[in-house]
This record gives structure tokens, C-alpha cells and sequence, in this order.
């Protein structure tokens, strides 16, 4: 009785306490004792690489077209060891696979040669080499598949599609290797695009393997923000493709040209030539990655003599009416030369022009005179308040600010020579600013280039206030001078051949020569030929009595001639250019024609 | 048989103690074996998490390459390749062949287009009128 309650007893303690050492046994088998000394595991810290956001430009009905992204790919590389050490037999099949047989798969999945698989998998010293990258799901699947093919390591990582390939390469710029901008709005923009890369750290396994149940801290990656341009598409096709035209029709070495919506001074096209593939951005040479739309100086030429015009005619100095003596050795009253060294005129003109007659034929000498009697200091001013002198701002890396130096420094022969585009330099992008502020009614925005930022949340991270705006010159004046510019490309103007079928032009040709390398005078027959016309001209009315039909675009045409060429001013070489752009760009932008009735004379009825 | 009631004392106060101690380890003994249940169930449920975590970043990879590949293939140049291989170009309309209308119908004043019809209207109404007053049909005369 006595041994039978003390068996009541014992008996079940000692089970629990059996149960309950194994239990602990168990767990801290589980915890401590399988973790360290049977399973090797390895404290990892590894960053996530986030997703380099994309860049776009306007489509028609004012959607985004993607010009890059990032997409995500597989890296294909091969380790000949490996394949020797792995044995790979398909399903249901009794002999493995042979290592010329896993080659040739491998070289059709990537569209590679076979003699080159052949020779890679015999090159042992030569480990992971590299086979591709590629987004194609099917060659994923068929080199992840151990059955199929062995010795093939694959690892995610994307790549930067250029989708228009060419297009627009100065504006985008490039990535290098590192998935880093190194020009252009990739390079400006870089810290945006590239976003926030994530962290995990916790264990893997041995085979490398990263141990879900041991993660310690896992933060997800943001990707960049995509950046959308004001650059609208079709406008950049035809801009490139007519540029590409002229540089080709004409023979000159390079070009660019610049479109600019006039109420807003937005970029709605920039094209430079040469160009190159971005996607190779280190292949490509420095002549050929340089955006010369900003960031090359060189003497305008006549195009200047807008500017000087309007400032004269902003300060009362002079209108459209006044009269000049086209007289070069015009003497003082004492006798002596009252203009020193001014430049001559290329064609011949009447002995007296008034300033709108000046402007369409191009006189230098009036034009000279002109800015000499208005003063340096005046000239300087406006020089200033059109944005010349200084970067204009625009959001794009490298760009120049011209060369304009202070009115205190100016000679004699800069005095008459400044207004005429002799002995200052400027980019293209300032001058098309320039006349963005004559066809915007004197008011002169500063051109952008980027629309809007968007983050990985959806939110507009731009910066509203960049957006500047200022009053150069009254409206008076600047519609004085789009009346004088109209006579340029019509008939008996310079730019005869830039005259548009239906739409008025306010335009001015420029043919300047280039300066020698030394410094010291030109280089005989290399010119800059440049052509800069404001479209609608915003002083003609398509009906009878009816308001001026609004500007709508500005656009500059620059032809860089490196050797003699026929057809070297603007007015013949540019200008035709100028004529394409600005044709395909009325008809895409649906302006209504303001000259209707022009044009018709060649109609066949 | 009389129990002795000191032996009776003592193994009642054994029971009762077994008892409470049995309980206290039997307590343990199901807190270890929920313990255990539970980690279980954490571990597979954040196995499925991972996996579904890793899929979905795997969707949306092939997602992104899915759109991209779209993309590519509606770029202009590929466009325009396409369009070419078939014979086949695109332009934007010429002005003379745009005539834009208001609400009501009418053409709106000033386009190249309408002053061509006008001017084709007038030609032809010349030619009705020539017709009439001699007599000679504008047929018959470019005959």
C-alpha cells in the first residue's frame, strides 16, 4: 500500500520531468546547439539597389513618352570549372548532358555563336565570364533550368534603356557603369534619379543562401523619381531630323537649334550635331557629347542686331521710321571720322535706311551707328536684361554664359562692332531666351527644361519658385520690332528662303564669322550661319480687323561651317532649316495659318 | 486493517503536494508544447511572407519588363520601321488640307484651305458666266 502511493506518486513526476528535460533539450538543441556547430551560417549586411528612375518627354494629347528607364535584367556569366564539376542529366534521360551540348543550348538561348560557347567553356582560367544581360524571360528560364544547362551564375540587375536611341543623347546624358549620371539631366539630376537604396542583414547559409526565418533587418529600397521634361516629343523629331538634314544638305560641321514656347519660355526642342548613342556613353568623343546649344560661345553675328534695335527703340533712342545715313566715313562737325572702324556692308544699300529698312536688309553700318550713339552703358545694360553675358539657368549641366564684357572695357571698335554681334559671344539658348522676350511682349522667362519631378509617392518635388520671369522691354517695343523682323523672311529680305506658306515670320538671319583660334581676327570663309524666327509673328491678323494671331513658338538655327562652303549665310542655309522646323511644327501644333491667302500664287487650279 | 493516523496525516499531505507540483510542471509542460506551436506557426507563416514577398518583387520585375518591352516596340523609330516595311509613311496634314469648323458647321475664317476653295469657286462660277453670256461652254473650250 505504502509502495503504491509512493509509485502514484513518482511515476507521473518523473514522466513530466522527463518530458520536460527533453523539451528543453530539445530547444535549446534547436537554438544553440544545431545553429553553431552542424549548419555553418554567416552574418550578411548587403544593400538593395533601388530602381534608377525614369526620364519622359510630352506626347501628343499630353501624355508622358518614356526616353529612358531603367529595366530590370538578368546577368548571364559562365564558369567553365563549374560546368565540368556539375552533372546535368534531363529528365527522364539516363546520360548526362555533355558540356558541347549544355554550350550550344547556352549560345542559342543568348543568340550568341556557338564557336565562341565552344571556346569559353574550354578557357578554364577564365572564370565567370560574361555571357549577356537580357531581359528575355525565356533565356531565364531555360539557363536557371540544372537539367538543361550547369555553370551558368545569374544575377539580377537592370540596364538604362534609351528608347528613341539618339534622341535627345546631349539632354539625357549617360550612366556609367557604377549606374551614375555623368552628363546631362543624368548627371544633374542624379541624386534624384537614383532614389534610396534599402538594407538586409541577418544570416545565409553556406550555400549563401539567405536564411528567411534569420533576417534581422530588412529595409524595402525607393526608387528614384522620374523626371518629366518640357521637351515635347514630335517638336524634337522633326527639330533633329531637319538639322541632321541641313547639316548634311549644307556641309557644315555641326549645327543646333532651339525651340522655345514663347509664353512660358519652356524648352520644346533642343538638338545638337554630331551626336552619339547614350547607351555608349564612354564611346562617344568629346566633340560629339558636347550640348552645343548651351554650352558653346560663338559671336552671333547680325541675329544681335535685334537686340540692339529693340533696346533703342525701348528707350526712345529711335523707331522704325528714323532715317541713316548709310555713309561709313560719316565726319563731326570738327572734321573728323565720327565712327571709328566701323564694319562695312556685305551688300550694297541706298545712301539713307531707315532702322526697319536696316533690319530687313541687314546694314551693318546703320546698325553700328546706331549702337554707337546709343552708348556703351545703355547697350551693356540691355545686353544684361536680355540674359546675355551670364547662364541663363536652365537645369542642364555645362552650360556656357557667354562672353560679354563690361561696357567699362569696351574700345572703339567694340562700341560699333557690339551691336552688330562682333566681339561678344553668346550660346544659343540665351539668344532664343532674347527673342522669347520680343515675341512674349518684352516679358523674358527664364528657360526650363524640366517639368515636373515626380517621387516614388506621386508628389511633384520641384521647385515652383525657379520659375523667373522679368519685363526686358515694353510691349510697344517689342511689337515695333516683330513689325520691323517681318520683312526679313518675305520677299526682298535676307532670308528669303525662309518665308513659311501661310504663317508670317519675325525673323533675323545672322552669317558671323568664326574667330581665330589665336585670337587674332577670323578665320577667312568659316562662319556660324544662324537663323532666329519667332512664329506666328503675333502682328498679323487672320482676319481682317481682327487681333494679331499669338506667337507661338521661337526658333534659332545655327550652322557651324568648318570649310568653305557656297551656301554659308544664314539666310540660305539656316534659314531654309528653319523653314522645315518651323512648317511641320505649325502643322503638329494645329496653329491656325495667320496669312492664309500667301502662298496660293503657286497653286496649280 | 486501522491505519495509522499519523501515516494517514502524512501521505494525504505527499497527494496534496504531489499534486501542486505535478500541476506547476504539467503547466510548464504545456507552456513549452504552445511555445513550440507557436514558433512553428510564426516560422511558417513568415516563410509563406517571404515567399510571397519575393514573388511579388519578381512579378513586379516582369512587370517593368513587360512595359518596357511595350514601350520599345511602340517607340517612333521601331514605328515608323514598321509602318515602312509595309510601304506606308506618316505625316501630319498639310494647311490645304485642314479645314477646322465652328459649333455651327462653318468654316472658321482664316485658312489656307478655305481661301483655296473660295478661289476654285470663283474660277468655276467665272467659267458658268462665261458660259452664259457667250454662249460657250468652258468644256467645249478647253477642248
Amino acid at each position: 500500500m505504502r509502495v503504491g502511493a509512493k509509485a502514484r506518486f513518482w511515476i507521473p513526476v518523473l514522466f513530466l520531468l522527463g518530458v520536460g528535460a527533453y523539451t528543453g533539450y530539445s530547444l535549446i538543441k534547436a537554438h544553440f546547439i544545431i545553429d553553431v556547430t552542424r549548419i555553418p551560417q554567416y552574418d550578411f549586411s548587403e544593400s538593395i539597389p533601388s530602381l534608377r528612375g525614369g526620364i519622359y518627354c510630352k506626347a501628343p494629347g499630353g501624355t508622358a513618352y518614356p526616353l529612358v528607364k531603367s529595366t530590370p535584367c538578368w546577368e548571364f556569366r559562365l564558369d567553365p570549372v563549374a560546368m565540368t564539376q556539375v552533372v546535368v542529366r534531363a529528365k527522364g534521360m539516363k546520360n548526362p548532358r555533355t558540356i558541347r551540348a549544355q554550350a550550344a543550348t547556352i549560345a542559342d538561348v543568348l543568340n550568341l555563336p556557338r564557336s565562341q560557347l565552344f571556346d569559353m567553356v574550354k578557357n578554364y582560367s577564365a572564370r565567370y565570364q560574361l555571357l549577356g544581360i537580357t531581359d528575355d524571360r525565356r533565356a531565364y528560364d531555360i539557363l536557371s533550368n540544372r537539367s538543361l544547362v550547369g555553370g551558368v551564375i545569374i544575377r539580377n540587375t537592370d540596364v538604362r534603356r534609351h528608347y528613341e536611341g539618339k534622341r535627345l543623347c546631349h539632354v539625357l546624358g549617360g550612366v556609367n557603369r557604377e549606374r551614375s549620371g555623368v552628363d546631362g539631366i543624368e548627371s544633374r539630376y542624379n541624386k534624384a534619379l537614383s532614389g534610396i537604396p534599402g538594407k538586409i542583414s541577418g544570416k545565409k547559409d553556406g550555400r549563401r543562401r539567405v536564411i528567411s526565418d534569420k533576417i534581422e533587418e530588412k529595409i524595402p529600397p525607393v526608387p528614384g523619381s522620374d523626371i518629366y521634361l518640357t521637351i515635347d516629343h514630335t517638336i524634337q523629331k522633326i527639330a533633329e531630323e531637319e538639322l541632321k538634314g541641313g547639316v548634311s544638305e549644307f556641309g557644315s560641321g555641326a549645327g543646333w537649334c532651339v525651340v522655345l514656347d514663347v509664353k512660358s519660355g519652356k524648352v520644346l526642342a533642343m538638338a545638337s550635331f554630331p551626336d552619339y548613342s547614350p547607351e555608349y556613353y564612354n564611346k562617344a568623343t568629346p566633340e560629339e557629347r558636347r550640348n552645343r546649344a548651351i554650352g558653346f560661345n560663338y559671336e552671333p553675328g547680325s541675329v544681335m542686331k535685334v537686340i540692339t534695335a529693340a533696346a533703342a527703340v525701348d528707350a526712345g533712342f529711335a523707331h522704325a521710321g528714323t532715317v541713316y545715313s548709310t555713309d561709313r566715313a560719316e565726319k563731326d562737325a570738327r572734321g573728323e571720322f565720327k565712327y571709328y572702324k566701323l564694319p562695312n556692308d556685305s551688300h550694297a544699300m541706298g545712301p539713307k535706311l531707315t532702322l526697319k529698312d536696316a533690319i530687313v536688309h541687314s546694314s551693318n553700318i546703320v546698325i553700328g551707328k546706331l549702337g554707337f550713339d546709343f552708348g556703351a552703358e545703355r547697350l551693356y545694360s540691355y545686353f544684361e536684361k536680355f540674359g546675355f553675358g551670364r547662364p541663363t539657368g536652365i537645369e542642364l549641366p555645362g552650360e556656357e554664359g557667354g562672353i560679354v564684357r563690361n561696357f567699362h572695357k569696351w574700345d572703339k571698335a567694340t562700341r560699333s562692332r557690339a551691336p552688330i554681334g562682333q566681339g561678344v559671344s553668346v550660346t544659343a539658348i540665351q539668344l532664343a531666351s532674347a527673342y522669347q522676350a520680343i515675341a512674349n511682349d518684352g516679358i523674358r522667362n527664364v528657360p526650363s527644361i524640366i517639368d515636373k519631378i515626380v517621387d516614388a509617392k506621386g508628389n511633384d518635388v520641384l521647385d515652383a519658385s525657379r520659375v523667373k520671369r522679368e519685363r526686358v522691354i515694353s510691349v510697344h517695343a517689342a511689337r515695333e520690332m516683330r513689325k520691323m523682323m517681318l520683312g526679313v523672311a518675305a520677299a526682298g529680305g535676307t532670308a528669303r528662303r525662309a518665308k513659311l506658306d501661310g504663317y508670317s515670320v519675325a525673323g533675323k538671319t545672322g552669317t558671323a564669322q568664326k574667330a581665330r583660334k589665336d585670337g587674332r581676327g577670323y578665320e577667312p570663309g568659316l562662319y556660324c550661319a544662324t537663323f532666329c524666327g519667332i512664329v506666328p509673328s503675333g502682328v498679323i491678323s487672320p482676319m481682317p480687323g481682327g487681333p494679331a494671331a499669338p506667337p507661338e513658338v521661337v526658333i534659332l538655327v545655327t550652322l557651324d561651317f568648318d570649310e568653305k562652303r557656297p551656301f554659308h549665310q544664314g539666310g540660305n542655309s539656316a534659314g531654309p532649316v528653319f523653314k522645315r522646323i518651323a512648317e511641320r511644327t505649325m502643322r503638329y501644333l494645329g496653329v491656325t495659318p495667320d496669312c492664309p491667302q500667301e502662298g496660293l500664287d503657286d497653286l496649280e487650279f | 486493517m486501522r491505519t495509522n493516523r499519523r501515516v494517514h496525516k502524512k501521505m494525504s499531505r505527499v497527494v496534496s503536494h504531489s499534486m501542486s507540483v505535478g500541476g506547476v510542471i504539467l503547466l510548464l509542460f504545456l507552456m513549452v508544447i504552445f511555445n513550440l506551436m507557436g514558433t512553428s506557426q510564426c516560422s511558417q507563416l513568415m516563410k509563406s511572407i517571404n515567399d510571397k514577398e519575393r514573388q511579388l518583387v519578381m512579378c513586379k520585375a516582369e512587370l517593368e519588363r513587360s512595359v518596357a518591352q511595350w514601350e520599345s516596340a511602340k517607340a517612333s523609330g521601331n514605328l515608323e520601321r514598321s509602318l515602312l516595311k509595309r510601304g506606308m509613311a506618316m505625316n501630319y496634314p498639310n494647311p490645304r488640307q485642314i479645314i477646322r469648323m465652328d459649333g455651327k458647321g462653318n468654316p472658321l475664317p482664316g485658312q489656307t484651305s478655305v481661301a483655296l476653295l473660295q478661289r476654285r469657286a470663283n474660277a468655276f462660277r467665272t467659267a458658268q458666266y462665261d458660259s452664259s453670256v457667250r454662249g460657250v461652254s468652258s468644256r467645249r473650250r478647253v477642248r
